[in-house]
């Protein structure tokens, strides 16, 4: 099913529900689902591969020479030997330094930029999805689902990715020498690490859902605080702080709950992982001895052999304090994917015939349209409205007065019929040349935060230019005449000098909504439409 | 140190207070610690088994069953500690982040509407999820490490002092070095975050007011505009972001350098006094293996340390909201209201401005008002005072010649039906909407929803009045919405009935057949109506005429029109507006 065919009858924008199919989630998957987030980043992840090479090698050389030296001058009692293999370590280490130098700050670069595009990428699907995106999921689980889980994969690509990365790395450079050094030995060594392995690939699926269990109860709550908080007068004058409690209590619990589960199943890797440490050292001391005694293996070689078996489990076991993080990220990285897998399904279609001078200005033929899963509001209605004439919508509430305005203005789409706008369906009409023509007051009034003046300005490109002067004086004679038309001059003048640069922030819009409709209307006019819809 | 009083509290630093908060659970904290104190306690004897082993092979004295018996004994304790340590860090952090919670909805739910939006719910929302996660991330990773890292950083350190006191010191003066770089570092850091914190903020505003005006944007077009302003947020936030990241990209090879010059120390010093004689290749070995494991611990405290400075920073904010004060209801008069309305010389200044200057007028019980004004003539803050949800600057609102403040305000507010001019439906059925106050019996539901003419559509909804209404669902009109309002209001059965532009959004047939059910249905009832059109209250007893906050006059229709010119210009304007043509969309 293609996107510009779902029917819009469905709540295909609904978000909150479950995907049942989950895939399980691997470290394959992750990667190749992180990857492409990476592609543009090509140069600066070789050259953090290259210096998390070059610093892992110096991690690794380090016990080496040290080993020699004391093999070689200490028991020599060389002490000239020692003062030159000591400062052949010194070089060691200072090249480890500035390799892991940059390598925290190229890693930790391109987290950062990767976290940077997935916003650009979510913010700018958020804005070309259509009003209905907004009408069917709650407005505190949307932000919730933003800002939490963009804050989870901050978390994730700010601090855990570098030691993941690292770590992987370190794992994998112990795992060659070890198989270098005895494979027999260097295979029972990591027995116990394939367990653990294939132990995760099999908990993952379970650990996942749990923390998108965790995820979901959460941005529930937010919800529901977002609610209250926002309706908090209504709370007061009713005396319901009981009900806004007794509902923050409960899904406060049921967040609490959903929360343990998660952090239980996500601590569960940590002493999962110290088990295989140690079951590990069992195996090379127990296997070690063996193959002594069958004259295979030197004592030497079995001290060496634990040292890199460390080396081995050590780093898995500080995967396993970042598997949270990565885990969690993947859950907000799943959710966030659900929304960027969403279409507009408001597309525009190719224009057959070009706009026609004499035509009305706007025309309904036969218009039908319903809410996804609620009655028909309009049907089958024709109209025309001619140029330059007043016209009023009269009728009775739910007689689907707000909703023709909409249709006009293209928040949705007819469900049935055509809407011309100068004898061309609207559908084919450009969105810059659609808001050109036709201004709309909406009923219920929003104010950014922001000067009176950014909002009365709001959506103009024409005078964007001078938001930034800071005298009212100075304003273009076209927004005064636009202010004068609505009335409003007098109201803006009295909040001079601070008001048109003082901030209408979300609270103070609350005083009173008149204002408010006010600037809005003056931001419409200022843009002189050919509609206007009120 | 948490029993002293709320002025010392203030001045103490916020990690102490940190602590502080852990007190009510020191029970789950001392198992925490018990638990991982004992794990790495074991993690410490697994080097001494394995060296043991080996020289045991080397006198041959080594019996493979026993030591790997041993092994598995200690690798289990290990295991078995270990993950009743998640578990017990699990439960710790999610009670603390639950009870913190709890207690801060509990302030917030003692404050007043004022305090709310002063704050914004905004912030709030932040304060309950993000912060709380900060101090939950602490508990729950930090408590556990900070503990075990300073058990295994003394436990070496000791260990290293009793093999060589000399080279031992030597050794350990790293520590200083690293502990003055960390302090340095994070003191810049700390900045940092607060300064990151605010790019977060301003960049979920965006987001949010994107959200929450999509509607408005897709008119305008302006999702241009839009993106200008989240990408200038969300560019601030990714260059403090690399600025915290370029201090730890500095802080971190640091302090393995300096680890690593340890290690140098001890093979250069060491070799000597072992070339020397004076100390074995075995003590020499244990030096090794015993910074190793100091290095663990000591990175393991600079993770944490970021974790605490953004769990100091978080709990700070969430202090500001814990520590406001009660606000006391010094209300005690329970009392059935008769209706009589009362406004004394009141003025409102808000933001410096003044809204409302030395209003006065009456409302006798019964009878019907209408508050008459332009846009922001302090109409909707007249009405906010005479259901407490704002203080008067000055002067008092009386009810039967009583202040308000004398009344109990819950059984104030159970008198006191107010429809405001947003409407604010909850997600919950609309009977649970509708009968919103928990005094509403089944009668007062049926009462006002018959009044509020909402039968009809009721009943021609699939599932009548247990139909869940969403939060801003289209699929309720403008008009039906206000409705629900207006029944909410009227299923408390009140005394008064404030509605506040209500008739904004109902069809004037609508409203008129609204406002004669209301006079029939609540006889008695005093009717205090803000509006901008006059038509419908000419009939009213008193008409008040609110212009920038003054009362310009009152009486009824007939006595304004005779002595009111600025009541005469409105009432011509209005009659005049419209030559409209009328057409039918069919």
């Amino acid at each position: 099913m293609t996107r510009n065919e779902a029917p819009a009858t469905t709540n295909y924008y609904a978000l909150s529900k479950p995907s049942p199919g989950q895939r399980p989630a691997s470290i394959g998957s992750a990667i190749r689902r992180l990857a492409p987030l990476m592609a543009d980043e090509k140069r600066r992840v070789a050259t953090a591969f290259g210096a998390m090479l070059l610093s892992s090698v110096a991690g690794l050389l380090g016990p080496a020479i040290i080993g020699y030296t004391v093999d070689n001058y200490v028991q020599r009692g060389n002490f000239p030997g020692v003062l030159k293999w000591a400062a052949i370590l010194l070089a060691v280490y200072l090249a480890g330094l500035v390799a892991t130098y940059v390598q925290t700050q190229t890693m930790g670069g391109i987290g950062r930029e990767v976290l940077f595009k997935l916003r650009n990428a979510i913010f700018t699907k958020l804005q070309q999805l259509p009003l209905d995106f907004f009408n069917q999921n709650k407005a505190g689980d949307l932000i919730s689902r933003i800002n939490n889980d963009t804050d989870k994969l901050n978390v994730f690509f700010s601090q855990a990715l570098m030691q993941f990365a690292s770590n992987l790395f370190m794992m994998a450079g112990a795992a060659i020498f070890i198989l270098t050094l005895n494979v027999r030995l260097g295979l029972a060594a990591l027995t116990p690490a394939m367990g653990v392995f294939i132990l995760t690939q099999l908990l993952s699926a379970w650990v996942k859902r749990k923390n998108a269990k965790s995820l979901q109860s959460l941005g529930g709550m937010s919800a529901e605080i977002q609610e209250s908080l926002s309706n908090f007068r209504v709370i007061v004058a009713f005396n319901r702080l009981d009900y806004f409690r007794k509902k923050f209590d409960a899904a406060n619990e049921q967040t609490y709950a959903a929360s343990v589960e998660a952090g239980l199943a996500n601590n569960v890797f940590m002493p999962i992982y110290g088990l295989s440490f140690n079951l590990a050292q069992l195996i090379v001391l127990s296997y070690g001895m063996y193959l002594i005694g069958a004259g295979q293996l030197t004592v030497g070689l079995l001290i060496g052999f634990l040292l890199y078996v460390n080396s081995f489990y050590i780093p898995l076991r500080q995967l396993a304090a970042v598997w949270t993080s990565f885990q969690m990220a993947l859950a907000a990285l799943d959710r966030i994917s659900a929304v960027l897998a969403l279409e507009s399904n408001l597309p525009l279609i190719p224009s057959p015939a070009p706009a026609r001078p004499g035509a009305a200005v706007l025309a309904f033929e036969h218009v039908s349209f319903s809410y996804p899963g609620g009655q028909e509001v309009l049907r089958d209605s024709t109209f025309t409205l001619e140029r330059g004439r007043t016209y009023a919508f009269v009728g009775p509430t739910g007689g689907g007065k707000t909703t023709t305005a909409s249709l006009m203005a293209r928040l949705y789409d007819p469900t049935g019929g055509r809407v011309l706008l100068a004898g061309r369906d609207i559908r084919s009409c450009p969105p810059e040349e659609r808001a050109r023509k036709i201004g709309f007051i909406l009923q219920e009034p929003f104010l950014f935060t922001g000067t009176i003046r950014d909002n009365v300005l709001y959506g103009n490109e024409q005078f964007r230019s001078w938001t930034t002067s800071t005298s009212s004086h100075s304003w273009p004679s076209g927004i005064w005449a636009a202010c004068w038309l609505d009335s409003s001059k007098g109201s803006i003048r009295k909040w001079r000098p601070s008001a048109t640069g003082s901030a209408s922030g979300r609270s103070s819009s609350l005083r009173s909504c008149a204002p408010c409709c006010r600037i809005r209307s003056c931001s419409s006019w200022t843009k002189p439409p050919r509609t206007s819809t009120r | 140190m948490a029993d002293k009083t709320a002025g010392t509290k203030r001045a103490a630093p916020p990690g102490s207070r940190l602590l502080g908060l852990l007190k009510p659970y020191r029970a789950l904290v001392s198992i925490l610690a018990a638990l991982t104190i004992l794990g790495n306690a074991l993690n410490l004897v697994v080097p001494k088994l394995l060296s043991r082993a080996i020289d045991d092979y080397g006198r041959a004295q080594y019996v493979p069953g026993v030591v790997a018996a041993e092994l598995f004994a200690v690798a289990m304790g290990i295991f078995v500690f270990a993950y009743l340590q998640s578990v017990a860090q699990t439960i710790a952090s999610e009670r603390v982040a639950r009870d913190l919670r709890t207690r801060l909805i509990a302030r917030i739910s003692t404050q007043e509407n004022a305090y709310v939006q002063q704050v914004t719910p905004a912030t709030l929302l932040t304060n309950l999820t993000a912060d709380v996660d900060a101090v939950k991330m602490f508990v729950s990773q930090a408590v556990a490490s900070l503990i075990s890292s300073v058990f295994l950083i003394v436990g070496a350190s000791i260990l290293l002092l009793s093999i060589n006191w000399k080279l031992g010191i030597a050794v350990l003066t790293v520590l200083p070095i690293i502990g003055v770089t960390f302090s340095v570092v994070l003191k810049r850091v700390r900045a940092l975050f607060l300064k990151g914190q605010e790019a977060i903020d301003w960049l979920n505003k965006v987001i949010n007011e994107s959200i929450l005006g999509s509607a408005l944007i897709r008119l305008l077009n302006s999702q241009q505009h839009e993106y200008d302003k989240f990408l200038a947020a969300t560019t601030a936030a990714r260059d403090i972001s690399l600025s915290i990241l370029r201090l730890f990209a500095s802080l971190m090879p640091v302090i393995i350098f300096a680890i690593n010059l340890a290690t140098l120390m001890i093979l250069t010093i060491g070799g000597r006094f072992v070339i020397r004689g004076s100390m074995s290749l075995g003590d020499f070995t244990a030096f090794n293996s015993y910074l190793s494991i100091l290095i663990f611990p000591v990175i393991m405290i600079g993770f944490m340390s970021n974790l605490m400075a953004q769990a100091g920073a978080s709990y700070q904010r969430l202090s500001r909201v814990l520590d406001t004060p009660d606000v006391i209801d010094t209300g005690t008069l329970v009392a059935d209201l008769r209706g009589d309305i009362g406004v004394r010389h009141v003025s409102v200044t808000l933001g410096g401005k003044a809204v409302l200057k030395d209003v006065s007028f009456d409302a006798r019980a019964g009878s019907r008002t209408a508050v008459i004004g332009p846009t922001a003539a302090g109409k909707t803050q007249l009405l906010y005072l005479l259901t407490g949800l704002l203080k008067p600057t000055s002067g008092t609102v009386e009810f039967d010649g009583r202040p308000i403040d004398d009344y109990n305000k819950q059984r104030l507010h159970e008198q006191i039906g107010f429809v405001f001019q947003d409407t604010i439906v909850f997600n919950l059925t609309l009977r649970e909407n509708i009968a919103f106050s928990k005094t509403v019996t089944d009668a007062d539901l049926e009462k006002a929803v018959a009044t509020a003419e909402l039968k009809d559509f009721i009943e021609a909804l699939p599932e009548k009045l247990d139909t869940v209404v969403s939060e801003r669902g289209s699929s309720l009109s403008g008009g039906q919405k206000q409705r629900i309002m207006l029944a909410r209001a009227l299923a408390l059965n009140p005394r008064v009935l404030l509605l506040d532009d209500f008739t904004a959004r109902v069809d004037s047939t609508t409203e008129r057949q609204i406002l004669d059910n209301v006079r029939t249905n609540y006889p008695g009832i005093t009717l205090l109506s803000v509006t901008q059109k006059i038509a419908p209250v000419e009939e009213y007893d008193q008409i008040v005429l609110l212009m920038e906050g003054e009362v310009l006059a009152s009486g009824t229709h007939r006595q304004l029109l005779e002595t009111s010119p600025e009541y005469v210009q409105i009432h011509d304007s209005q009659r005049s507006t419209s030559h409209y043509e009328l057409l039918r969309a069919e």
